[in-house]
């Protein structure tokens, strides 16, 4: 029975024990007993001394194996000791006679070690657990198991008594947005380019029923009035706020380390594209709130992670949440038909693009009339301990990845890095590019 | 495996774990090697306790360890039972592999052991050996025939400690507990 809901930080596991006998408890017996019975039938005293310790060990450690009745109780602590580690310590309040204690313990989902402790306790079992990553993670695990008097009598090994956290990601200020191509409402920090009220300049136009009379320029109706029933009036653009639905890819999580990413080893693998998914997208619906704007949620791989678009802080809050708990779920893509977008918003779409999933739900989005942003959340591949056939393997996938991307491109699809590697431009000056006006080529180009 | 990956990880949570698990069956092949060369010397017949030994360590569930203590205990039944220094190794020597060997069924040898953890083994063992040893000094001494086939004590006085041997034992095996393993 584990107990954890009164405070996260504290596990507490309160077992009763099934004890299995040792085979060796039952070989020493018979040992001892056989070892008797020979010296008796030979009249040998020496092999009738030989069993007896034998004998009197088995009966010595028989006597002194633990109650079945007894209860343990493991209390697993977290507690946070520093910005990127969070401190964690175990006590074990093991049955009565229970002179030691196995445990099995992994960190971060990482390779299991074993150490064995005699009980009670002589010292303190404690450690720390580096952050490594953002979202939900498994930080340390413990397997346990008893021990009785010469290890004659075993408890089976009970549930694992974990420690989890959820680690937020960190964010980035965005400070240049991109918009959609289609704002939406007479309300909002973005201008628009229709006529209404509380942007800039926008023309001199004839007045027409619902203009407001204070609108009227006297001086341009007395310029180019022709009639005496011409107004002229100022007209503004109106003010609106943007849509934007953020979706992420989180079938996979690949890091840095190309051996890693069959393994997946959280201590190994680097930063992941997960870590770098999340970051984007708390930022991104960080600054979009911030602006006022209504922004929602979709992990591609859950449907249960869903966040309809929205605004205000409550909603941020909302919104960061079902972020930092996206974790690669290992569903295959099981939607028939692509999520359904709100009209005229604008779609991030934060991917590794290492399938054509992701590209083709773009290409429908942007064949819908969106603005569709991929966001490239790949980090930049590191070689060490790789073999040969990885790299091999790693440079194949590179460019079927590079043919995506192309495709993309190709088809008004805007594509972000956001990973600031060395050499490229810095990331705002990247999302600078993404948010200038488009070229009027047309009706394409317009901002409506 | 390298011996790289052996060793001690700087963060394991217990500090004072610092016995490497696979140091109860070196002891285990150690002890069962020494002793098999004091039971039959330089015979054929220590080869055989030293494989024995060596496969015990290696694979503990085999329970080659009690079939190392019967084969060193019949090595005595090629000489006269007299109070010898190898008899008194060969004592503690098949003790101490069956406690070995019951730690090596259950102690993880990829694993970090606390030296407290051995404590308690050896202090029992201990307090075993002590009377085990001095009744084997007094029973050999009384009741091993000499160099004449003479018997220092009869076999009627022998029954009789013996009797009172088994009595004592079997008390302590029947003592009466309370009703703690009545769910077993």
């Amino acid at each position: 029975m584990t107990d954890s809901a009164s405070n996260p930080d504290r596990i507490t596991a309160t077992t009763t024990q099934r004890w299995m006998r040792s085979p060796g408890l039952v070989a020493g017996a018979a040992t001892g007993l056989l070892l008797a019975a020979i010296g008796l039938i030979a009249s040998r005293i020496d092999l009738a001394l030989l069993s007896l310790p034998l004998v009197a060990a088995v009966a010595v450690s028989w006597d002194r194996r633990p109650a079945a009745e007894d209860r343990a109780t493991v209390t697993l602590s977290l507690a946070d000791s520093g910005d990127s580690e969070i401190g964690y310590s175990l006590d074990i309040r093991a049955p009565h006679r229970v002179e030691t204690t196995v445990l099995r313990y992994s960190v971060l989902g990482g390779e299991a070690r074993e150490f064995v402790v005699a009980t009670p306790l002589t010292g303190e079992i404690a450690g720390t657990v580096p952050l490594l990553h953002s979202g939900p993670q498994e930080l340390v695990r413990f397997d346990y198991r008893f021990l009785g008097a010469d290890a004659v009598e075993a408890s089976t090994p009970q549930e694992p008594i974990i420690g989890e956290r959820v680690v937020a990601p960190t964010h980035t200020t965005i400070r240049s947005l991109p918009l959609p191509h289609r704002l939406q409402g007479m309300t909002g920090a973005h201008e628009s380019a229709r006529a209404g009220d509380g942007g800039e300049f926008r023309d001199i136009h004839l007045f027409t029923a619902g203009d407001r009379l204070r609108r009227i320029d006297w001086k341009a109706t007395a310029r180019h009035a022709q009639n005496a029933g011409d107004l002229y009036v100022r007209r503004t653009n109106t003010l609106a706020d943007a849509t934007v639905l953020i979706v992420m890819d989180s079938r996979d999580d690949v890091g840095e380390q190309v051996a890693e990413w069959s393994r997946n080893s959280a201590t190994e693998k680097g930063i992941s594209s997960l870590d770098l998914a999340r970051e984007a997208a708390s930022s991104i619906a960080n600054a979009y709130i911030a602006a006022g704007d209504r922004v929602g949620f979709q992990d591609l791989s859950s449907r249960a992670r869903m966040v309809p678009h929205a605004s205000g802080a409550r909603h941020l809050w909302r919104l960061l949440r079902a972020i930092e708990v996206t974790a690669p779920s290992a569903v295959p893509f099981q939607h028939r038909r692509p999520p359904i977008v709100p009209p005229g918003a604008l779609v991030y779409l934060l991917s590794s693009l290492l399938d054509d999933q992701s590209v083709n739900l773009a290409l429908t989005w942007r064949g819908n009339g969106h603005r569709v942003i991929a966001v490239d959340v790949l980090p930049p591949a590191r070689f060490a301990r790789s073999t040969r056939y990885e790299r091999l393997a790693h440079r194949m996938v590179m460019m079927e990845r590079d043919d995506r991307t192309r495709i993309l491109r190709s088809r008004g699809v805007d594509l972000l890095h956001w990973f600031e590697d060395r050499g490229s431009l810095p990331l705002s000056a990247r999302l600078a590019l993404l948010s200038r006006p488009p070229r009027r080529l047309g009706s394409a180009g317009v901002r409506r | 495996m390298s011996l790289r990956d052996r060793a001690r990880p700087p963060d394991l949570p217990a500090a004072d774990a610092r016995v490497p698990g696979i140091a109860a069956r070196v002891m285990l092949a150690i002890v069962g090697v020494l002793v098999s060369l004091v039971a039959y010397g330089s015979s054929g017949w220590s080869v055989v306790g030293i494989l024995l030994s060596l496969s015990a360590a290696w694979a503990p569930r085999n329970l080659l360890a009690w079939v190392l203590i019967v084969f060193l205990a019949l090595g005595e039944l090629s000489r006269h039972a007299a109070l010898t220094w190898q008899f008194l190794v060969l004592l503690a020597g098949v003790h101490l592999l069956h406690v070995l060997g019951l730690l090596t069924l259950e102690l993880p040898w990829r694993g970090w052991v606390q030296p407290a953890v051995f404590a308690r083994p050896l202090l029992r063992f201990i307090a075993i050996q002590i009377p085990a040893q001095l009744l084997a000094v007094v029973a050999l001494l009384a009741l091993a025939p000499n160099a004449h086939g003479h018997r220092p004590v009869t076999v009627a006085a022998f029954t009789v400690i013996g009797a009172a041997a088994l009595a004592g034992l079997t008390l302590l095996l029947l003592r009466a507990r309370p009703n703690e393993h009545l769910g077993r």
